[in-house]
């Protein structure tokens, strides 16, 4: 007790530097707040100036992004701000960035989407700004308990988000599923950091590495246990299997807007936590970890590429493609102690999966009806004949993903192939080549589907028309997909320097 | 002369237009069969001046000289990938042939009612692009850029313009493909990492191989070196697409059911970058494993060359013929490039356009002949001699070219390639010996059971080929005539490179390498 | 380390045992003898008029939720008056956010009708 009362007076307030290393969070998680007032005093036939607001917001966050892009290099927080709770870097900001983008695509297609399905709440944007906040805290959390009050943060938006279609029984269902299974795995991450703590005796990631470096922490069972159920909380939120069982009923329950947000972002955030953890916290377990990861992702690759195979709705599928493509990621990871091409790898990954995942759910969410997504399979046959722009992106997307070049899903699939060559991870690029094979049968069958001839007895769907704002979110992720596909450098410059900037280091 | 890129140009030149097709509407088909006939013979054109032009020296000290040579970085330091594009004697020969056969498709696509010309005429620009491409890159990277990328258009233009069973046979098509390049992906990353000069371009890998490595343990068990392995990515990445036997089954299906104008480019190019790709890539990069598998890969080409002339005298389908006796031919390619001496890899280049050019101007007659009757059976075809006394004139010329006839083209790339095969082992040009035979018997039974024989009643009343189609095959049979009977300047430009790859499949033991620019021509 | 806590394991094993044992003794030994006035749900004596299975309103539910906001900002409080000299203005603006953020989730609750007791 004394102890405590003797370190008060030392307590020095963060200085306003801190403050700016967190500025794109503080304007998002002001704009949540704010927004839920504007709501109150907005009609409901206006909702959609809600969505303008997010946008401005989210612009203006992506623009202190960009300028602390700049800063952060140039005025480098070695130990992080806030006492080091949380890392001012670039690979924060880059992680930032993609979060960002996603977002704002989402804010653009949802308010057309949600009045069609009749969900025009104001908020919806209220919570997915606030899951995008927790979302960038998270990429920058360099204490288990950032990282631990972020997921929360992210994970409660969209427990509700999954669940906003409150008379659709499946988006009941996804929203149920996805809490109790989410407070699970929360559960594990937190054991898992409560054991590390005990046995290190420090919460920041820097201090952890050096506890264990310096041998003050031994590696023992319990060290090791708490490394793996850390490891098993982010699986789930990545969606790896075999901690995946959450993924495709949420993904096909929860309103389209929000599976194509959560697709996305989660994981992106998930991934960034999971990166700068195991490389940054536990750069001398890495013999112990890299197992379990590599068994992670060879069970990630084979489960989801396998499963999807047999689906027969599009966000179904895609669920299934997000487990196989998360395990894809893994290859980077797994290879990051050896390489640096292997994070550098998985933030390209990243980057390249976001837009096109995006993309593809994008066109899944113009093209939904009235009251209804047209997610089966059945739904998009002979869509190339009445929608020949749309269903060309939609074309171009599952390329991507499938890692056909000319696409930046091509170039993801090459970098994280050539880190596991490189630091001698053979098999582990077998297996994803032996996988990759075998998505392109489940991809290629949406593109088959997509320019056959339409059924003349067959029920005809009623698929929106494309306005303005779903065709614009469209041709940015097709441009998007492309340019980063035959221009790599434009992205991997990006990367490399938001790997080579990650803090702290030793 | 030297500053503008024109490889570039050759490359982008059809995927431009492509693009500016989309501005025109889809009703104005004159426009568009235009403008895509303009964009092919612009560039068919371009490719001719740049091969006419070659005979000066490259650039020297090179184990792979190249004309016309662009090198810009692509990806930077880490990845190190060069956008890298040069002409050599093979790619000069591919790229011709490319050029040719698209025009050829474009013109043969104006001729017939193509449902959604804009998308095929599209499809088919992008096609030539990412086919350049294939020919053109020097950078391992790039290469398999293009090499994948090649696969998007024409899956698009299988799946939507194909007959009926085309979904299967596509998919067979694309998952064949792919697996195999996915493995050849994996052997040119480790080519790289293996590499001391840790680059993916193709100059500076034949320059500075890496160690070929200790063979792999497998529990006890010593399999292949890597660098064996990784030759083994290659060659069954370039088997699926010659395709050499076990590899073949995609080829017959997807002939069948490959739309006739597409499948003239088809036929004449994309499968021809398999034999392109075995010589530029795997017997140079890999001149000890090469010989390793020597004779392997010299068995598999003979039993695809008796296999495919035995399944060609079983089929009825008229497509299905031509597909398999396409594939006999293709394993004699295979035996010149296997024979790795200087007369079969001679003879594999010569034989490689002069295929292309027959295989083409067949599925031509066919795809007519088809077009006319509304039938692909052997059996209800007859008697079309009368009917069709011009095409009976062209279709007998392609047929004798088509099973070796001296004083047509394919005579002297055949013979090249026995006399190489026999220099390596005098029983191999024996046992091909089987398959020319047997050629003789089914082309010269389709042409017999096609033209003779008394009417049936599909081609009755058939009419002759137009004016049109009677010009487009005029050059064709033009060429097959003019190489038989002069076969000299193709033989020189073959042996442009013929030397250079020669010297490289024998690995760093062998005679230090002399840029032998006109030595004769072959045979 | 871990030893020392083989008493308390064995603690929960006796609850274990004690807890399962007595109900299933009871079961095993007690005479039964049931019949439907037994069976029937028990309100103080009175009989049922209707099945137990109800809707209910849940604001017992938003009580619950609104008692934890405001518990936990009197939590927060408490130890930050202790220094709140130390921590000068920085830490009186923390706090000035810290209830605003509550007061706007308050305005948000009230308008939204949460208050409304039907």
């Amino acid at each position: 007790m004394m102890a405590l009362l003797a370190a008060v007076p030392t307590l020095t307030p963060p200085t306003g530097s801190d403050i700016v290393g967190l500025l794109p969070e503080v304007i998002l998680g002001g704009a949540f707040v704010i927004l839920l007032l504007l709501d109150l005093i907005t009609p409901a036939s206006r909702r959609t100036w809600l969505a303008a607001f997010s946008v401005v917001a989210i612009v203006a966050a992506f623009g202190t992004t960009v300028w602390g892009w700049f800063d952060a290099y140039n005025n480098p927080h070695v130990h992080g701000v806030f006492f080091g709770a949380f890392a001012y870097d670039r690979f924060g900001l880059f992680i930032n960035g993609v979060l960002l983008t996603s977002a704002l695509l989402v804010v653009v297609i949802s308010p057309q989407y949600l009045n069609r399905r009749g969900l025009h709440y104001g908020e919806y944007y209220s919570l997915i700004l606030a899951a995008t906040t927790g979302m960038m805290l998270l990429a920058g959390a360099a204490s288990l308990m950032v990282i631990f009050l972020s997921v929360e943060l992210l994970s409660i938006s969209l427990y509700i988000l999954s669940g906003f279609s409150r008379t659709d029984e499946r988006s009941q269902e996804a929203a149920l599923k996805y809490l109790l299974l989410g407070g699970f795995a929360s559960a594990f991450l937190l054991y898992g950091m409560a054991l590390v703590y005990g046995e290190t005796g420090h919460t920041q990631l820097e201090q952890i590495a050096i506890a264990i470096h310096s041998g003050i922490a031994t590696v023992d069972p319990l060290l090791l246990i708490g490394v793996v159920l850390m490891l098993v909380g982010f699986a789930f939120k990545v969606s790896a299997a075999p901690f995946h069982m959450w993924t495709p009923d949420v993904y096909q329950g929860a309103p389209t807007s929000v599976t194509a947000f959560m697709s996305v972002a989660t994981k992106v955030a998930a991934f960034a936590a999971l990166i700068r953890v195991f490389s940054f916290a536990f750069p001398d377990l890495y013999p112990q970890w890299q197992t379990a990861v590599v068994f992670v992702c060879i069970l990630s690759m084979v489960w989801g590429n396998l499963a999807a195979l047999s689906q027969t709705s599009l966000k179904r599928m895609l669920a299934y493609s997000g487990i196989a493509q998360a395990g894809y990621i893994l290859i980077g990871v797994a290879s990051s102690p050896h390489d640096a091409g292997g994070t550098i790898g998985a933030l390209f990954y990243l980057a390249a999966y976001s837009l096109t995942n995006l993309g593809a759910f994008a066109v899944i969410t113009i093209m939904s009806g009235r009251g209804e997504d047209l997610d089966r399979y059945a739904s998009i046959r002979g869509l190339a004949h009445r929608r020949p722009y749309v269903a060309a992106a939609m074309a171009l997307f599952m390329l991507s993903l499938a890692g056909f070049p000319p696409t930046a899903g091509f170039f993801g699939k090459f970098l994280v192939f050539s880190a596991a060559i490189k630091s001698g991870l053979m098999p582990l690029a077998l297996w994803g080549i032996a996988t990759s094979a075998v998505s392109i049968f489940y991809y290629l069958r949406v593109v088959l589907l997509m320019y056959a001839k339409p059924d003349a007895d067959a029920k005809s769907y009623e698929w929106s028309k494309t306005t303005v704002s779903g065709g614009a979110v469209v041709a940015f992720t097709t441009a998007g997909t492309l340019v980063f596909g035959v221009f790599v450098t434009l992205l991997y410059t990006v990367a490399t320097a938001a790997q080579q900037g990650a803090l702290p280091r030793l | 002369m030297t500053n503008i890129p024109w490889l570039s140009i050759v490359i982008f030149l059809p995927l431009t237009a492509s693009l500016a097709l989309q501005l025109v509407p889809g009703r104005a088909r004159g426009l568009i069969k235009g403008l895509t006939i303009a964009a092919t013979l612009a560039t068919a054109v371009l490719v001719a001046c740049l091969v006419a032009n070659m005979s000066g020296s490259p650039a020297q000290g090179t184990p792979l000289p190249l004309h016309y040579d662009e090198n810009q970085s692509w990806i930077p330091d880490p990845v190190n990938a060069h956008y890298h594009l040069g002409l050599d004697g093979l790619a000069a020969w591919m790229l011709a042939l490319n050029a040719g056969v698209f025009l050829l498709g474009a013109l043969v696509v104006s001729r017939r009612d193509v449902d959604r010309m804009k998308l095929f005429c599209g499809l088919l620009l992008l096609t030539e692009t990412a086919t350049a491409g294939v020919i053109l890159a020097a950078d391992m990277l790039l290469f398999y850029f293009f090499w994948e990328a090649m696969l998007i258009p024409l899956y698009f233009l299988l799946s939507n313009f194909g007959s009926e069973k085309r979904g299967r046979a596509t998919l067979k098509f694309i998952i064949f493909t792919v697996a195999g390049s996915l493995l050849m992906l994996l052997a040119i990353i480790y080519l790289k990492v293996n590499s001391p000069a840790n680059s993916f371009d193709l100059e500076v890998l034949l320059r500075t191989p890496g160690p070929a490595g200790d063979a792999v343990n497998f529990y006890g068990i010593h399999l292949f070196t890597p660098q064996q392995f990784a030759f083994l990515a290659f060659a069954i990445a370039f088997a699926i697409k010659l395709p050499l036997v076990p590899f073949h089954t995609w080829l017959p299906d997807l002939y069948e059911s490959c739309p006739p104008a597409a499948l003239v480019f088809f036929a004449g190019v994309v499968s021809k970058l398999g034999a392109f790709g075995f010589i530029r890539y795997a017997i140079t990069l890999f001149p000890g494993p090469v010989h390793d598998f020597q004779w392997l890969l010299l068995t598999l080409s003979v039993i695809t060359i008796i296999y495919g002339a035995l399944m060609a005298l079983s089929e009825s389908d008229i497509k299905r013929i031509v597909a398999y006796a396409s594939i006999s031919h293709l394993g004699v390619i295979g035996l010149g490039i296997f024979a790795l001496n200087a007369n079969g890899i001679n003879g594999a280049i010569i034989q490689i356009v002069n295929h292309g050019i027959i295989i083409a101007s067949l599925f031509l007659v066919l795809g007519i002949i088809e077009q006319r009757t509304g039938t692909r059976d052997r059996h209800e075809l007859a008697g079309l001699e009368k009917q069709m006394p011009y095409l009976y004139f062209f279709f007998l010329v392609i047929t004798l070219a088509a099973l070796g006839m001296p004083g047509l083209n394919s005579f002297a790339g055949e013979f090249t390639i026995m006399l190489g095969a026999f220099q390596t082992f005098w029983l191999l040009p024996v046992l091909a010996g089987i398959g020319v035979v047997l050629a003789c018997w089914y082309m010269l039974r389709l042409h017999q059971g096609l033209m003779h024989e008394p009417l049936q009643p599909r081609t009755d009343g058939v009419r002759d080929i137009s004016f049109v189609e009677g010009w487009v095959l005029v050059p064709l049979i033009a060429l097959m005539i003019g190489i038989g009977v002069y076969p000299k300047p193709v033989g020189d430009i073959a042996n442009l490179s013929t030397h250079q790859y020669v010297t490289l499949s024998s690995g760093p033991d062998a005679p230090a390498f002399t840029p032998i620019a006109n030595s004769g021509g072959p045979g | 380390m871990l030893d020392a806590y083989i008493p308390i394991l064995a603690f929960f094993g006796i609850c274990v045992v004690f807890a399962a044992g007595v109900p299933l003794l009871s079961a095993w030994l007690g005479p039964r003898k049931p019949s439907p006035e037994k069976s029937m749900p028990y309100e103080s004596g009175v009989v049922p008029q209707i099945g137990a299975r109800q809707r209910f309103s849940v604001s017992f539910y938003v009580t619950a939720m609104l008692f934890i906001i405001f518990d936990v900002e009197s939590i927060f409080l408490f130890p930050w008056a202790t220094i709140v000299r130390q921590l000068k203005i920085f830490g009186f603006v923390e706090m000035v956010v810290f209830i605003a953020t509550l007061f706007i989730g308050l305005v948000y609750v009230w308008r939204k009708g949460a208050f409304r007791w039907e």
